[in-house]
């Protein structure tokens, strides 16, 4: 991840609503990662998203790809607790057929590689 | 309310519009007009091409009508003299949905407003969720009615309790839940029942839509103008993965917050009261389109909770934040 390229998306808006526009974020932010880009979201505008945009533009990326996928490639910065359970919520929803303890479990491993990583980029000196 | 001259049927509009208001819609309270009442009558006087001056309103709401920008919202010129000081205040005037594209920008216009109205930390759960579920039935506007509508909210005190009341409603005089689903095939036949598929979480004319488009069907562009299969090739007229969040959502908020809820769409309205109960009313007119308006009384708001979130939901929650 540290030697790949950040491609930062920001939202002028302070209202995410309409799925079209979502959509199109979604286009843009999965062209970048084939480009073998590392995408940053920065959400510090964003006071409110309707659960059409961020299934659209956040979920759907899950349904498609994966948790691990999606937590490898996208890194979400500065997004208000309300906006991120939002954002949460809809992957929940896309996720509906797996059981709670299953993607806990998922999520958990995610996690402890991610540290794991990080633990390791740390003691080479990375930031 | 209003006089159509060049109509034929003038009276009988007149009354059939008037009692889907009052009736279906109980947009009048002491007198006092909110929200639901001008944002149907907006929509029903743009669809129907009435004029701001073939209004037949007593001078007291003329000059409301014109503070809320009736007349730019029936695209006339604004005629209202003065700055309006206490837009986003108290209520915020017409909001036009024109397109697909001023979808965000409308609804930011009503959430700033609603974020002004309510500012107390003991409300931000209720914005949140208001705020989330507005924007999810602006992008309804043009996801599925496919027609112009406008949106509206507003804060009063109640005449009789003197607390706090807010309303936020929203018309359009598009396809409507029974016209959108039989477009896409589903065998529902009234509005009562189009209105009780659309409300369930899940369902959204759009999944049945892409359910029809088979994987191996041959595509055409948005912007094809001829079929020269007419039979095989399918204009896939969208690639939005919709999933029908927005009139579930908005049941669940007015449950949550114990709010009451008139939503109409043709011959039917679906209300629901404070304390959960549901039933259906009959519309003297039928209503193309979908007219809503959801009002809370914000004392009773307050005491309102939410239920915590699953397990499932508070891992991706730690996942996005790390």
């Amino acid at each position: 991840m540290n030697n790949q390229t950040l491609a930062a998306f920001h939202f002028d808006e302070s209202d995410l609503a309409a799925r079209t526009s979502a959509r199109y974020r979604r286009i843009e932010v999965e062209q970048a990662i084939a480009s073998n880009k590392t995408v940053v979201i920065d959400l510090a505008n964003v006071l409110s998203v309707s659960e059409s945009y961020a299934d659209e533009l956040f979920a759907v990326l899950v349904k498609k790809y994966g948790l691990e996928w999606f937590s490898s490639n996208i890194k979400l910065q500065h997004a208000s607790k309300p906006v991120l359970l939002s954002i949460a919520t809809t992957i929940r929803n896309r996720l509906e057929n797996q059981d709670a303890n299953n993607i806990k479990a998922s999520i958990d491993k995610i996690m402890a590689t991610k540290k794991s990583e990080h633990h390791k980029s740390s003691h080479y000196g990375y930031v | 309310m209003y006089a159509t001259n060049n109509c034929p049927n003038k009276t009988t509009m007149k009354k059939d519009l008037l009692s889907f208001l009052s009736n279906s819609f109980t947009s009048q309270i002491n007198g006092f007009i909110v929200p639901g009442y001008w944002t149907a009558l907006a929509a029903y006087c743009r669809e129907k091409n009435i004029s701001f001056e073939q209004l037949d309103i007593s001078d007291n709401r003329k000059s409301y009508a014109v503070a809320i920008a009736l007349e730019k919202a029936l695209g006339q010129t604004d005629n209202y003299p003065y700055e309006r000081k206490n837009s986003g205040a108290n209520y915020r005037e017409l909001v036009l949905l024109n397109s697909v594209d001023d979808t965000d920008k409308a609804t930011s216009t009503i959430n700033n407003c609603i974020r002004h109205l309510f500012s107390t930390i003991e409300l931000t759960s209720f914005v949140q969720d208001l705020c989330d579920v507005v924007g999810d039935l602006h992008d309804n506007v043009w996801s599925h009615g496919k027609s112009t509508g406008f949106s509206m909210a507003q804060k009063w005190p109640d005449y009789d309790t003197k607390q706090d009341c807010f309303e936020f409603a929203l018309a359009d005089c598009g396809l409507g839940f029974l016209r959108e689903l039989k477009r896409v095939g589903l065998d529902i036949q009234d509005d009562k029942s189009a209105i009780e598929w659309c409300i369930i979480k899940g369902n959204s004319s759009k999944i049945k839509k892409q359910n029809k488009n088979t994987e191996w069907s041959q595509r055409l562009p948005i912007d094809a103008t001829g079929n020269p299969m007419p039979d095989v090739g399918q204009i896939i007229e969208s690639e939005n993965q919709h999933q029908g969040f927005g009139l579930a959502k908005l049941l669940n908020l007015v449950n949550t917050y114990q709010g009451q809820l008139w939503l109409a769409s043709g011959e039917n309205t679906l209300v629901v009261e404070p304390n959960g109960n549901k039933f259906f009313k009959t519309n003297i007119l039928k209503w193309q389109g979908v007219a809503l308006a959801c009002r809370f009384n914000i004392e009773t708001v307050k005491n309102c909770h939410k239920n915590n979130n699953d397990e499932a939901t508070n891992a991706i929650l730690e996942l996005l934040n790390f």
